[in-house]
């Protein structure tokens, strides 16, 4: 009997260990972004081979179709265990993805090293996105025009009135009085590059709870009637000229305002183009106390809430690992143009010889960032209508006063509520 | 034994029939109709997919009356069909008419003229955009080679609704003149030899023979170029116009339903598209359908 109580527990454990061993877990993961992809597809083949038991299927969704695709897929059930975040989502879907477990990644160091973690990353005391770098908004220049001109590092702007003098010098006319090569080029994100010359001279984006915004108001027509000296009175662009993508890829612009993933555009787009980068100049030249512009986090991947549960331990084990993986984090971040929301990583010899991250990463501290944004708010009926009513005869004020009241309309249909932008705190100078 | 009660037994013919049709049955009932029940039955109810619908009556339908977004959107859309029904319909039966008369070179030419119609319309949408592009665009070096002053096209409010329709009739107009030539291939050729011996001209001809004889083919163009005006989406989702001067009714719908995720409100808002094109069609029944013309 004894003998075979023996034989049979030996024949469980064998069994055990054997089915333990065979299990195999597949994990899948979403993006829309093909770089990156490729990126963590490298990362994946290596955990792999540390991890026998996961695997691996990745799908790439274009970002019009993601976030449909996502939603449809957490009412259907079919969800990737992993999906790549983005946090103009965050209100839709936080009631859908997992939080990160305390236990296994440590919160109170991301409090140290994550910059606006508890802001940007913290709802109700938890995480569910992982932070990966920070975007804003720069000075893109055509550096072949700048040495036409006999321009130097030296001559980089610092202030406004600097800058202004800097694009009317690098502006081509033909023959018939046309602007060939336009100075400076905020077209198709006019109302994005206002929000920073508002924040800079004192304004915000919310008002009270975000429940509206605040334009209107001296420091909201002050911006945009810089903007309208740039165009109507030193002609360094003009209404109806190219993108200012378009304008900086095809040689027609020298200097354009573009939030930093413009870099990777240029560089997959317009591989010949010479170009560089410098921080937003300000009014009086100073960076503190701030804000000067606005900044956004490109976020990293979450687990989904509806994930199959073998799946999920695995998911959260391999980001662990991931996003430990230091060369991993300052690699993404060098391919979206972001600064690596990480401290710690700032001084990586890759990010401080970077032009563009390097650019990044002197603004990012004194930028904010304001919450959710609704995208209309953002594009036809907001901040994207500042640019049609300046170029088709409204006044500063009139404009702000149409857009502002489109924009709250918006806020009324689809109220805001992560708002985190008067938790800036100034910078000492 | 009592044939009562026996139950008929389909033929070889009638299962193969039953065989071919529940494919497309089913497909229509599970891929059509069901959504469509669905879309009612959620256009009563606040819903994001996200979280489960909560039901709120006849509020997603009240709200559409104050939505001036909403009334600016069917305006868009109204102008949009109106203009690519009559303008392009118009432009579609002279080029119709050139077209039948020509006697060589015909292959080619419907091969040119049904070309847009092949084109994907983001390419077509990309290079119109560049053919419209005010400072370097090829339309406004044409209009500077007459001393025509430069036009802003698709990027000012007043022109970009224009422009839009001007493009979208030009890709789609291969189509209204293939049916246009099939109207007129069906014409007998006796009533034009009447007609010539009793001195008809060519415009004479064209109003009393070719247009009442062509009444179906202009009852089916009206018909459909009403519906799918109405629904339009991608052509002025590609060229879009400055101060939402392009923005039609469904793209509205498109941006509630996957901007706002507004589900239910969005609903309402395809039912209410529903109703306006019955009734449009309706109407354009009675009112085109009530002659006949017999030779």
């Amino acid at each position: 009997m004894k003998r075979f109580v023996t034989v049979a527990l030996v024949f469980m454990l064998v069994v055990g260990l054997t089915l333990t061993a065979g299990a195999q877990v597949t994990i899948r993961h979403w993006d829309w972004h093909q770089p990156r992809m490729n990126l963590k597809q490298k990362y994946m083949a290596e955990y792999e081979k540390l991890n026998p038991d996961v695997k691996f299927e990745t799908q790439i969704i274009a970002w019009d179709d993601y976030w449909t695709r996502l939603m449809s897929g957490v009412a259907g059930g079919d969800v990737p265990d992993i999906a790549q975040f983005h946090n103009s989502q965050t209100q839709a879907f936080l009631a859908h993805l997992e939080a990160f477990p305390a236990d296994l990644f440590d919160y109170e160091q991301y409090k140290a090293d994550i910059i606006n973690f508890e802001a940007a990353y913290l709802f109700d005391g938890t995480f569910h996105f992982y932070p990966v770098g920070i975007m804003t908004g720069l000075i893109f220049y055509n550096a072949d025009y700048w040495a036409e001109a006999g321009l130097t590092e030296a001559d980089i702007p610092r202030t406004w009135d600097e800058f202004r003098e800097l694009a009317k010098k690098l502006t081509k006319y033909d023959a018939n009085g046309d602007i060939q090569v336009a100075g400076f080029v905020p077209n198709n994100i006019l109302g994005v590059f206002w929000l920073d010359l508002h924040y800079q001279l004192g304004g915000k984006l919310y008002g009270e709870g975000a429940q509206t915004v605040d334009w209107n108001n001296e420091a909201g027509r002050k911006a945009l009637e810089f903007i309208e000296t740039l165009i109507f009175e030193d002609r360094v662009t003009e209404p109806g000229f190219l993108s200012f993508t378009e304008a900086m890829g095809t040689g027609h612009a020298a200097m354009v305002y573009s939030w930093s993933w413009l870099g990777g555009e240029l560089n997959n787009n317009y591989p010949d183009l010479n170009w560089s980068v410098f921080r937003l100049p300000t009014f009086d030249g100073k960076l503190a106390p701030g804000p000067i512009a606005r900044n956004n986090h490109e976020t990293g991947m979450a687990v989904m809430k509806s994930a199959r549960p073998e799946a999920k331990d695995a998911a959260f084990r391999f980001l662990k690992w991931l996003y430990e993986e230091t060369d991993y984090l300052v690699e993404v971040n060098l391919i979206l143009g972001t600064a690596p929301s990480n401290r710690n990583l700032l001084d990586d010899p890759r990010i401080v010889s970077h032009p563009l991250i390097s650019a990044v990463a002197e603004q990012v501290p004194y930028t904010n960032i304001p919450g959710e944004i609704p995208y209309e708010v953002e594009s036809s009926y907001g901040l994207g209508m500042l640019q049609d009513l300046l170029f088709f005869g409204y006044s500063a004020a009139e404009a702000l006063e149409l857009a502002e009241a489109e924009a709250n309309n918006v806020l009324k249909e689809r109220p805001v509520k992560w708002y985190v932008e008067d938790l800036y705190v100034p910078v000492a100078e | 034994m009592s044939q009562v009660g026996k139950k008929k037994r389909l033929d070889a013919k009638q299962r193969f029939v039953l065989a071919v049709l529940i494919p497309t049955v089913l497909f229509f009932v599970f891929f059509n109709f069901v959504p469509i029940i669905y879309a009612f039955y959620i256009s009563f109810h606040e819903m994001d997919f996200l979280n489960p619908p909560t039901f709120v009556g006849l509020e997603n339908y009240k709200r559409l009356i104050g939505d001036t977004h909403l009334y600016s959107s069917l305006r868009v859309t109204a102008i949009f069909a109106v203009t690519t029904v009559f303008i392009g319909g118009f432009l579609a039966f002279c080029f119709a008419l050139l077209i039948n008369s020509v006697k060589r070179g015909a292959a080619v030419l419907r091969t040119v003229y049904f070309l847009p119609v092949m084109t994907s319309l983001v390419a077509v949408g990309v290079i119109w955009g560049w053919l419209y592009q005010p400072r370097f665009g090829l339309l406004n070096e044409v209009l500077k080679l007459f001393g025509l002053p430069r036009q802003m096209w698709l990027s000012s409010p007043k022109t970009a609704l224009a422009s839009a329709i001007a493009a979208s009739t030009w890709q789609g107009m291969g189509y209204t003149i293939v049916i246009f030539l099939a109207g007129l291939h069906g014409i007998s050729r006796t009533y034009y030899e009447a007609a010539e011996v009793d001195g008809a001209s060519s415009l004479q001809k064209v109003w009393y023979i070719t247009i009442p004889l062509l009444r179906p083919t202009f009852v089916y163009l009206l018909i459909t170029g009403f519906i799918t005006g109405f629904q339009v989406f991608d052509q002025l989702y590609v060229m879009s116009g400055p101060l939402n001067s392009t923005r039609g009714f469904v793209e509205l719908l498109y941006t509630r339903a996957f901007s706002y995720y507004q589900m239910g409100r969005a609903s309402a808002m395809a039912f209410l598209l529903f109703a306006i094109i019955v009734t449009l069609t309706l109407i354009q029944f009675r009112l085109v359908t009530r002659q006949q013309v017999e030779y």
